[in-house]
């Protein structure tokens, strides 16, 4: 695993297991991720001494659960149907800040966008679209669902 | 004496997890008010008689930043403390928000003792000043 892909990994682990109770480890393989349509992705952009996209992409039960569990409640509850894309988002939110930091340090300052949801085509067109940017993925195993962020940077 | 706290922050998630900690902090509560952004914020500051202010830095509409420098300009406003939770890490950033009024600071993912030990720190800093007993709190 390269260096950024590690920091990567590290982030997303420590915040997912932080703010959602939700257990992560390196994903192996298998086709936990689920039909396209079952999967939710969103994405933060940011700009600053380098500028670029944060994305996630996860399986609706595993956001579900992510939600249950940042609320306190349990998935039956409706609150966490209405919240769920939220607490994503907001999962995204802190993953992003806290991955600025550990690249760039404590020092230069960033604006980090509010999170907006995608639908996975546009999540695919995405990576196809910035070929030429340098791109990160990785993929984790998080309650035993496929997760993956990604982070693209595109200049600066 | 209860406080009145407005919790500021666009995801409902946070919202809801904050309100839940501060009535489970142990501190007395009257009213929480929540907006979703600075603008928002500011309306319910312009008509509600808030103690403490709970904000987030990454907003639509208006941001944390200009919501602080707002509250900053008013004479009234600029007196009640602001705690920012956020996912910011900027020292420089921090430094400036804090010239500003900014009393303390959350990094997001944070846990509820966190929130509590703050929302503590600073409301019973707030009582005892009033009460003649504090240093030069605010």
């Amino acid at each position: 695993m390269k260096e950024m892909e590690k920091t990567l990994f590290n982030t997303t682990k420590t915040i997912l297991e932080g703010a959602a109770f939700a257990f992560a480890e390196p994903f192996e393989g298998g086709n936990e991720g689920g039909d396209a349509p079952r999967r939710l992705c969103a994405s933060v952009g940011f700009e600053g001494p380098f500028s670029g996209v944060l994305t996630i992409v996860a399986h609706e039960e595993l956001v579900r659960l992510i939600a249950a569990n940042m609320l306190g409640t349990e998935e039956s509850d409706p609150e966490v149907q209405k919240k769920s894309r939220d607490a994503l988002g907001e999962v995204l939110n802190m993953i992003c800040g806290n991955l600025l930091t550990e690249i760039a340090g404590a020092k230069p300052e960033f604006a980090i966008n509010a999170p907006i949801e995608l639908d996975y085509g546009e999540y695919q067109r995405m990576f196809s679209d910035h070929y030429k940017d340098l791109a990160y993925r990785t993929k984790l195993s998080v309650e035993g669902y496929e997760t993956e962020t990604a982070l693209l940077i595109s200049g600066g | 004496m209860a406080f009145n706290i407005l919790v500021v922050d666009d995801s409902e998630v946070i919202r809801s997890i904050i309100s839940r900690t501060i009535n489970m902090s142990g501190v007395p509560v009257g009213e929480i008010y929540a907006a979703g952004n600075g603008e928002q914020a500011l309306k319910v500051l312009g008509g509600n008689w808030i103690d403490l202010v709970l904000a987030d830095i990454n907003m639509p509409v208006m941001d944390g930043v200009a919501m602080i420098d707002k509250m900053h300009e008013d004479e009234v406003m600029s007196h009640i403390p602001i705690v920012v939770i956020s996912t910011e890490g900027s020292a420089s950033k921090m430094e400036k928000l804090r010239s500003k009024g900014m009393k303390a600071f959350v990094r997001k993912p944070f846990t509820p003792e966190a929130i509590r030990d703050v929302i503590s720190n600073i409301l019973g800093e707030w009582e005892n000043d009033n009460e003649g007993n504090g240093e030069d709190a605010f």
